[in-house]
C-alpha cells in the first residue's frame, strides 16, 4: 500500500511534462472559424448588410428617429405617438449615442473584410480590394455628414489606439483619392476572378458585376466632389471631370434588396417598428413631402404616400392647463395647413369650445408639419394625416414586398450631372439629364411610363426653365423627393443646398413648434456618441476646436 | 487556494439530531415618496379620449371629479396612495433542515438535508431549494484513512424578478397616481383573437409600450432551475509519524437551466418570444500532497509540503430562441416563425499546478511561512502558460517579552507577508476568429467581424499583496484588537480594454497596467459584563479600501463599466482616479456661475462629462453586540457606511413621470428660473412644473445621493426553553430575529443606497428598478437531540 501511494504520487509528478501537450488543442473553439477557414465573399455581404440594413436598434433610432425626420420626409407626434415632434430636434444623448455607436462600430465589420483582401493580407484580390475602398468611401461619406469629424487617417490601425480627428474635408480628399485607386484596380475587369474568388451573388448590389462599382465609385466620387467643392475655397472642378468621364451610375441602381423573413435583431425594415407597437411609435409623411407631391401633381403621391383617412376628429377644448389659452391659436394654425392642402372637409362647434371636424375618407393628402409641439399634440389625430404607402412599412414574415434600401440611384447621378452643368462644372444638357433622373426616380418606385411622360411634359417642376438659382432649387427638391426612405442622404441635401427652404428656415414660434436644443434652427449634424468622450476624450475636443462645438447646430464645412 | 472545511461528524461522540425550522415574513421596508395630490394626465389636464392617455401624472388636482379611465370606463379621479403598495406581498420564507451525527470506533458520518422555500415580495415569484449532504470518514487500518464528501444541490426559482429600468419594480413605481393597481390584475382582454386583442392592458393610451406589472410576474415566465454535484474522495497515509501523504479527487458540476416566455401582445414583444438556456459547468481536481513534519533541534520545528494538482474545467451551452407565435394563445418552439439556436460544445481548460511550503517554528513564538506555487495554464500561449508565484509570511508573539506576567497582554502578535498570485484567463482568448451568425443574410452566408482583438500574447495576472497586522489581547482575553494594513497591487491584469471602434474593434484584449487596493481593517471587541448570568460581549469594527488605476494600456487613460440608458451617467475609472468614478451631466452654467437655460426657459445640460463622485463608500463600520442573561440571549447588529454616492433613478424617474412629492414644487405657479440663456441675457420664460421637472429629471446631477447610511442590521432574542427534558432533548432554542429594523441615518431620498444595479463595478453606483429592501421578522426553531 505505502508503495503504491508514492508510486501513485510520483507517477503523478512525472506525468505533468506531457500534460501540457494537448494544450493547444483544447484551446481552439471548435465553432468559430480561423482565416484558413473563410472566403472573403462572405464579407462583402456583411459589409453590405451591416451597414446599409443593420438590426432595429440602431435603425431605429438612426433613420426612424433621427435622420427621416432630420430629412423632413416624416414626422412624429401626433396625438398618441409616444414623442413630441419635438424628439431628436432635442438632443438625446442615448438614442443619439446608439447611432454613433453604429456608425463608429461599422469599422469593425470593414477593416476585418479590408485587412484580408488588401495586398498582404490573407485572402489578397486587388478587386475584392477595389470594392474594400469603395465600401469604405459610402461608410465615411455617410459617417461625416452625418457627425462631422471623425477618425480616418489613423483609423483602423494597429499600432494607434487613439486615433484623431480629421476635418470632414481630409474625409472628403482622401475617400476621393481611394475611390481613384479602386477605379484603377478595377480598370477593365468584371469580375473578381474565378473559382472560389468569382463573388457572384453574395454581392447584393450588383452580383459580382465590377463594372457597376465603378460606376457606384465615379457617382460617390461626383457626390462628394460636387457638395465638397467650394466648401473653404475648395476647388473640386477636376474631380467632378473626371468622375463624369469615368462614367457613373447612369442606367442601374445600387439597391439592397431586403430580406423579408429575417429576425430584426439582425436586419430591420420600417415595419419592424411600424407595425407590432400598435401605433404608439408611427410616423407621418410630413407637409413639405406631400405639398411637393401633391402640388406638382406628381405620380409618385401614391405611390409614397397614403390618402389621409378622414372620418370624425375631435379637436375638444381643454377644461384647465396651459393648453387653454393656446387652442385657438392652435386651431386657427390647423385649419390653415387643410386649407393650403386643398383638403376637402366641414368643421362645427362642438358646444364645448371644441370643433368636430368631419373629413371624407381615403380622399385628401394631407402631410403633417415638422417640429410640432407637445402643446398642440392632442389635436393632431391620426386620422389627420397621410401616412406611407404599405411597401414602406410592411413588416417582416408578412408575405408582403418591402421597399429595398436604396445605396446610390441613377437618379442621384443624373440630378448630380444637371447641377454640376447648372453650376458651369460640367457641359452638356442639363434638362436632359434632370428629366432622366425624374424618369428613373419614378421608375423606382414602379409609377407606369406614360405617367411618367405626362409630368415630364406638362409639370413646371420638371423642367429647368429659370434662373440659375431657381433652377438648382429645383433640382434640389427633385433629388430631395427622390431620397425618400434614405434620411441620411435627404438630410445632406437640404443642408447642402439649402432647399426646401421650409425645412432648412427652422421653426420659431414656440406656442406651435418645439424649439429644443437648436432654438428652432435646422439641425446640421449629430452629437458624437459617448464612446469617443470615454475612450479618445483629448482627440474628439480637439475636433470641436476646430469644427466647432459638438452641437447639433455647428454646420459642416460643405453645409450652406 | 481555498480550503473548504465542512463539519465532519465528531469522533466518539453520541448520535445526534439537530432539527432547525425558521420561518421569515419579508415586508417592503419602504417606498418613495409619492405625491397624493395630483392625477395621470399631462400639462394639467386628464384624458378625455382613450388615445390622450400618458403613463405620467401631470393632470389636474385630483378632485374627486368624474373622469375617463384607462379601461374606457368613467371613474372618480381620486389619488391612490396605496397603489404602489398594494403590489407587493407579505414574502414568506420557511427554512428547514435536519442534521444527523453518528461515529463508531473508526467512522463518523454526518448527514443533513435542507429545504427552503421562499416567496418573494412579488406576486409569481417564489424559490424552492433542497440541499443534500453527506459526510463520512474512516480509519481503514492504522496507516490509511479514507474522507468523503457528496452534496447534491436543486434550486427552482419561478417569476425570477426583472430589475433595472425595463424592470418591474420601475414598471410598478410609474403608477399614475390615480390608477387603483387593483385594476392591474386584468392584464388582458378575455377570449382575445385578432393580435392587437393580445395585446397587454396596461394604464397608457392604446398603442403604448408600457408594461402591466401583472402580467410581467404572471403571465410571461422566468424560469430558473439548477443543480449542483460536489464531491470528494480524499485517500490519506501516515507512512511513518513524520511522513504523510494524501490523493484527493474532487468533482463539481453544476447545470443551469433558464426559461423565459414574452407571451404575445407583451409591450415591448408584441409578436412574443421564448428562450430556453442551458449551461453545464464542471470542475475535476486531482491532487496529492505529502507533509513531513521535522524537528530540527529542540527549538526549531519544520513542516514541509510538496504537492500537486490537475484541474480540468469543463463549459459547455445551448440557447434555443424563438420569437413571433404563429398562433398567439401559447407559447412553444415549434410555433415561432423565427427562430434558431446556439451550441456551444464543452470548452476545456486545464490547469496543472506543483507548490510546496516549507513552514518554521521557533521557540513557540517566532513563525516563517513560505511557499512557492507553479502553474501551468491551458489558456495561455506557450510561452506564457508556465507561471511561478510565491509567498513569505513571518509572524512573533511578543507578549512574553513585553509583558511577560501577563499583567496586561494576553497576546501580542505582529505579523507581516509579502504574497504574489498569478492567474490565467478564459478558454480561446488568444486566436482571432470569426463566427457565423445563424440567420445570414437573403439566404446567403455572412461572416461576423470580432469586436475584441485577441491576443496571442497574453500573460499571466499577478497579484501582489503585502501587508501587516497586528492583534492583541488584554485583560484575560476581555479586550481585544486586531488591525491590518494591506496593499495590494494587480498587474497585467487581463481585461477588455474598450477603444475607440475607429480601431476596427470596440475591445482590445489586454494586459492592462496597474490597479492598486490600499486599506485597513480594524476590530475592537471585548467583555463588557461578565456576572456569571449575564454577559455582554460587544465589538466595533471599521475598514477602508482605496483603490486607483495606476495605468492603462498606452494612450488609454478611461475605462468605461456601465453607461444608463439615457446616457447622462456613466461608471468609469480613469488613470489616477479611482474605480468606480461616476461622471455624467450637470445643469450648465456660464463663466460667471449663473445656470444656464434655452430661450423657452428651460435648464440646459451639460456634457455627461462632469465629475459627480465615487461608488465606493469610504468606510465601513460596524458594531456587534451579543448579550446573555441566563437563556436569554440578545444580539445586535448595527451597520454603517460612510461616503460614496449613487445615482438614483427611481427618484429621477418619478420626479419625471410627477409621481414625487417632490414633483409637487411649481406645479401650479410656474416657475421663471433665476438663470441666462445662451446669448447671456437674463431668463424671462416660464416654464411650468411638468416642464422644469421634465429638464431636471435628466440632468444626472440632481440624482446623486451620498451612500452614507446607519442602519439596525440585526436585532435578535433567543431562549432556551425550559422543556428540552421533556421532550428527551439536549437543548430546545427559540429565537426572534429581525432583519432591516429601521434606519438611524440615510441621505438618499426614496432608495436603499445600498441596493444597487449589481455587485459587479458596473452595477455599483446606480440605483435602477431594484427590488425594495425589506424588512424581515423571523422566527427560528432549533432542537439537539
Amino acid at each position: 500500500m505505502k508503495k503504491t501511494l508514492l508510486y501513485l504520487a510520483f507517477g503523478f509528478l512525472f506525468t505533468f511534462s506531457a500534460c501540457t501537450d494537448d494544450f493547444d488543442e483544447i484551446n481552439e473553439n471548435p465553432t468559430a472559424l480561423t482565416a484558413k477557414d473563410v472566403s472573403a465573399k462572405f464579407f462583402v455581404t456583411s459589409a453590405q448588410q451591416n451597414f446599409f440594413g443593420p438590426n432595429r436598434y440602431p435603425y431605429w433610432r438612426g433613420p426612424i428617429i433621427h435622420v427621416d425626420r432630420f430629412s423632413g420626409h416624416t414626422a412624429f407626434g401626433y396625438k398618441s405617438n409616444w414623442w413630441s415632434d419635438g424628439l431628436g430636434y432635442t438632443y438625446h444623448a442615448g438614442y443619439t449615442g446608439a447611432v454613433y455607436g453604429y456608425m463608429e462600430g461599422y469599422n469593425s465589420t470593414l477593416n476585418a473584410y479590408t485587412n484580408f483582401v488588401k495586398p498582404g493580407g490573407t485572402l489578397e484580390n486587388d478587386k475584392y480590394y477595389a470594392i474594400a475602398l469603395i465600401m469604405k468611401g459610402l461608410y465615411y461619406q455617410k459617417y461625416a455628414d452625418t457627425f462631422g469629424a471623425a477618425p480616418y487617417t489613423e483609423a483602423s490601425d494597429p499600432d494607434i489606439t487613439t486615433p484623431k480627428f480629421d476635418s470632414v474635408q481630409t474625409i472628403y480628399e482622401g475617400v476621393i483619392a481611394e475611390l481613384d485607386e479602386a477605379i484603377a484596380l478595377i480598370g477593365d475587369a468584371t469580375t473578381t476572378g474565378e473559382g472560389p474568388q468569382l463573388l457572384g451573388e453574395n454581392d447584393l448590389f450588383f452580383n459580382g458585376d465590377m463594372q457597376k462599382w465603378k460606376q457606384l465609385a465615379n457617382s460617390l466620387k461626383l457626390k462628394m466632389a460636387l457638395r465638397g467643392h467650394g466648401g473653404n475655397g475648395a476647388d473640386y472642378s477636376a474631380h467632378v471631370a473626371s468622375a463624369l468621364s469615368g462614367g457613373i451610375l447612369a442606367n442601374d441602381n445600387a439597391l439592397m434588396a431586403r430580406d423579408t423573413e429575417i429576425t430584426t435583431w439582425v436586419s430591420a425594415v420600417y415595419g419592424d417598428v411600424w407595425g407590432p407597437f400598435y401605433g404608439g411609435g408611427n410616423w407621418h409623411l410630413t407637409k413639405t413631402l406631400i405639398d411637393a407631391l401633391r402640388d406638382n401633381n406628381d405620380p409618385r403621391l401614391s405611390k409614397y404616400a397614403k390618402p389621409s383617412k378622414g372620418g370624425t376628429i375631435e379637436w375638444a377644448k381643454p377644461a384647465e392647463g396651459t393648453r387653454v389659452a393656446l387652442f385657438d391659436k392652435h386651431v386657427s394654425y390647423l385649419t390653415g395647413i387643410l386649407d393650403s392642402a386643398g383638403a376637402t372637409y366641414t368643421k362645427t362647434s362642438d358646444g364645448a369650445g371644441g370643433y368636430t371636424i368631419t373629413m371624407p375618407e381615403n380622399t385628401n393628402y394631407i402631410g403633417q408639419p415638422t417640429r410640432l409641439n407637445g402643446e398642440i399634440k392632442p389635436l393632431l389625430d391620426r386620422k389627420l394625416w397621410s401616412e406611407p404607402a404599405d411597401i414602406v412599412v410592411n413588416q417582416h414574415n408578412s408575405g408582403k414586398p418591402i421597399f429595398p434600401f436604396v445605396v446610390m440611384t441613377a437618379a442621384e447621378s443624373h440630378f448630380m450631372i444637371a447641377e454640376a452643368i447648372t453650376k458651369g462644372l460640367a457641359s452638356g444638357d442639363a434638362q436632359n439629364h434632370y428629366q432622366t433622373a425624374i424618369r428613373h426616380a419614378m421608375q423606382l418606385w414602379d409609377v407606369a411610363g406614360g405617367d411618367i411622360d405626362t409630368y415630364l411634359a406638362n409639370e413646371d417642376m420638371a423642367k429647368l426653365n429659370g434662373s440659375t438659382d431657381q433652377n438648382l432649387e429645383k433640382i434640389a427638391t427633385q433629388r430631395w423627393m427622390a431620397l425618400f426612405t434614405n434620411g441620411f442622404e435627404a438630410w445632406a441635401v437640404v443642408r447642402d443646398t439649402g432647399y426646401p427652404t421650409e425645412l432648412s428656415a427652422g421653426v420659431s414660434d414656440d406656442d406651435i413648434f418645439v424649439l429644443g436644443d437648436l432654438n428652432g434652427a435646422y439641425p446640421q449634424r449629430m452629437r458624437y456618441g459617448s464612446g469617443p468622450y470615454n475612450t479618445n476624450a483629448a482627440n474628439v475636443e480637439a475636433a470641436a476646436s476646430v469644427q466647432g462645438p459638438d452641437r447639433q447646430g455647428t454646420k459642416l464645412w460643405w453645409a450652406k | 487556494v481555498i480550503l473548504v472545511t465542512t463539519k465532519k461528524g465528531q469522533k466518539g461522540s453520541k448520535f445526534g439530531i439537530t432539527i432547525n425550522s425558521n420561518t421569515t415574513i419579508d415586508q417592503v421596508m419602504f417606498l418613495p415618496d409619492f405625491q397624493n395630490v395630483y392625477g395621470q394626465g399631462s400639462a394639467g389636464n386628464a384624458a378625455t379620449s382613450l388615445a390622450d392617455f400618458t403613463t405620467a401624472s401631470w393632470g389636474p388636482k385630483a378632485d374627486g371629479s368624474s373622469q375617463l379611465y384607462f379601461d374606457g370606463s368613467q371613474r372618480a379621479y381620486i389619488a391612490q396612495p396605496d397603489n404602489v403598495k398594494d403590489f407587493f406581498e407579505n414574502g414568506i420564507k420557511s427554512i428547514n433542515s435536519i442534521s444527523i451525527d453518528s461515529s463508531t470506533e473508526n467512522s463518523t458520518y454526518r448527514f443533513s438535508y435542507t429545504n427552503n422555500d421562499t416567496e418573494s415580495i412579488l406576486p409569481g415569484s417564489r424559490l424552492s431549494s433542497h440541499n443534500f449532504n453527506l459526510r463520512g470518514t474512516s480509519q481503514l487500518n492504522d496507516k490509511l484513512s479514507i474522507d468523503t464528501k457528496v452534496t447534491f444541490f436543486s434550486q427552482d426559482v419561478t417569476g425570477k424578478a426583472r430589475t433595472g429600468g425595463e424592470g418591474v419594480v420601475t414598471t410598478v413605481f410609474s403608477v399614475p397616481r390615480t390608477v387603483d393597481m387593483n385594476d392591474m390584475k386584468k392584464y388582458q382582454m378575455d377570449n382575445p383573437s385578432s393580435p392587437a386583442d393580445y395585446r397587454n392592458i396596461n394604464w397608457n393610451k392604446s398603442g403604448s409600450n408600457t408594461a402591466n406589472p401583472y402580467w410581467m410576474m404572471l403571465h410571461d415566465e422566468d424560469l430558473e432551475n439548477r443543480e449542483r454535484f460536489f464531491g470528494f474522495t480524499k485517500l490519506n497515509y501516515e507512512f511513518t509519524d513524520w511522513l504523510s501523504g494524501f490523493i484527493r479527487v474532487g468533482t463539481d458540476v453544476t447545470n443551469t437551466g433558464l426559461y423565459t416566455v414574452r407571451q404575445a401582445g407583451h409591450h415591448w414583444y408584441p409578436m412574443g418570444r421564448i428562450e430556453r438556456r442551458g449551461n453545464r459547468s464542471g470542475e475535476l481536481n486531482s491532487e496529492f500532497l505529502l507533509t513531513a513534519k521535522q524537528d530540527l533541534s529542540e527549538d526549531v520545528n519544520m513542516v514541509l509540503n510538496v504537492g500537486g494538482n490537475m484541474s480540468r474545467r469543463t463549459y459547455s451551452a445551448t440557447y434555443m430562441y424563438g420569437e413571433d407565435f404563429k398562433i398567439p394563445s401559447k407559447p412553444f418552439f415549434s410555433n415561432t416563425n423565427i427562430n434558431r439556436f446556439t451550441d456551444t460544445p464543452q470548452q476545456i481548460k486545464k490547469v496543472n499546478s506543483l507548490y510546496g511550503s516549507a513552514n518554521f517554528a521557533y521557540d513557540n513564538w517566532a513563525y516563517l511561512d513560505v511557499s512557492a506555487r507553479n502553474d501551468w495554464s491551458s489558456t495561455l500561449g506557450a510561452d506564457n502558460r508556465s507561471y511561478l508565484y510565491t509567498s513569505v509570511n513571518a509572524s512573533v508573539l511578543l507578549q512574553d517579552f513585553i509583558d511577560p506576567d501577563r499583567k496586561v497582554f494576553d497576546l501580542f502578535k505582529v505579523r507581516a507577508s509579502v504574497a504574489n498570485v498569478g492567474n490565467d484567463t478564459g478558454p480561446y482568448q488568444l486566436v482571432q476568429t470569426f463566427s457565423v451568425p445563424g440567420q445570414g443574410y437573403l439566404g446567403l452566408t455572412t461572416l461576423s467581424a470580432p469586436s475584441t482583438r485577441l491576443n496571442p500574447n497574453l500573460k499571466p495576472e499577478n497579484i501582489e499583496s503585502t501587508e501587516f497586522g497586528l492583534e492583541r489581547s488584554m485583560f484575560d482575553n476581555k479586550l481585544n484588537f486586531d488591525l491590518s494594513l494591506y496593499d495590494i497591487k494587480t498587474t497585467d491584469l487581463i481585461f477588455r480594454v474598450p477603444v475607440p471602434a475607429a480601431t476596427g474593434y470596440s475591445f482590445f484584449l489586454e494586459n492592462i497596467g496597474e490597479v492598486t487596493n490600499k486599506g485597513v481593517e480594524l476590530s475592537l471587541g471585548g467583555t463588557v459584563l461578565n456576572t456569571g448570568s449575564i454577559t455582554w460581549n460587544t465589538s466595533i469594527y471599521a475598514s477602508k479600501n482605496e483603490n486607483k488605476l495606476v495605468s492603462l494600456i498606452d494612450d488609454l487613460s478611461t475605462l468605461v463599466y456601465t453607461t444608463t440608458n439615457s446616457g447622462n451617467l456613466s461608471v468609469q475609472a480613469k488613470v489616477g482616479g479611482g474605480i468606480g468614478d461616476l461622471y455624467g451631466t450637470a445643469w450648465s452654467k456660464d463663466d460667471a456661475g449663473n445656470h444656464i437655460v434655452n430661450d423657452a426657459g428651460r435648464p440646459v445640460a451639460t456634457s455627461p462629462d462632469q465629475y459627480l463622485g465615487n461608488a465606493q463608500p469610504d468606510w465601513l463600520g460596524g458594531w456587534s453586540n451579543s448579550l446573555s442573561f441566563g437563556d436569554v440571549s440578545v444580539n445586535f447588529l448595527i451597520d454603517a457606511r460612510f461616503g460614496g454616492q449613487i445615482l438614483s433613478q427611481v427618484s429621477s424617474g418619478a420626479d419625471g413621470n410627477g409621481t414625487s412629492e417632490r414633483s409637487l414644487l411649481y406645479r401650479e405657479s410656474g416657475v421663471t428660473l433665476d438663470a441666462v440663456t445662451s446669448s447671456g441675457a437674463v431668463n424671462t420664460a416660464s416654464i411650468t412644473g411638468e416642464e422644469y421637472w421634465g429638464s431636471m429629471s435628466g440632468i444626472a446631477e440632481n440624482y446623486i445621493y451620498s451612500q452614507s447610511n446607519v442602519r439596525l442590521r440585526e436585532f435578535s432574542v433567543g431562549y432556551n426553553l425550559p422543556i428540552a427534558d421533556a421532550l428527551g432533548a439536549d437543548s430546545v432554542n427559540l429565537q426572534l430575529i429581525g432583519r432591516n429594523l429601521f434606519f438611524f441615518s440615510k441621505k438618499a431620498d426614496d432608495i436603499d443606497p445600498e441596493a444597487m444595479l449589481g455587485t459587479n463595478i458596473g452595477g455599483m453606483g446606480i440605483a435602477s428598478g431594484n427590488l425594495p429592501t425589506t424588512r424581515s421578522l423571523g422566527l427560528n426553531l432549533t432542537l439537539k437531540f
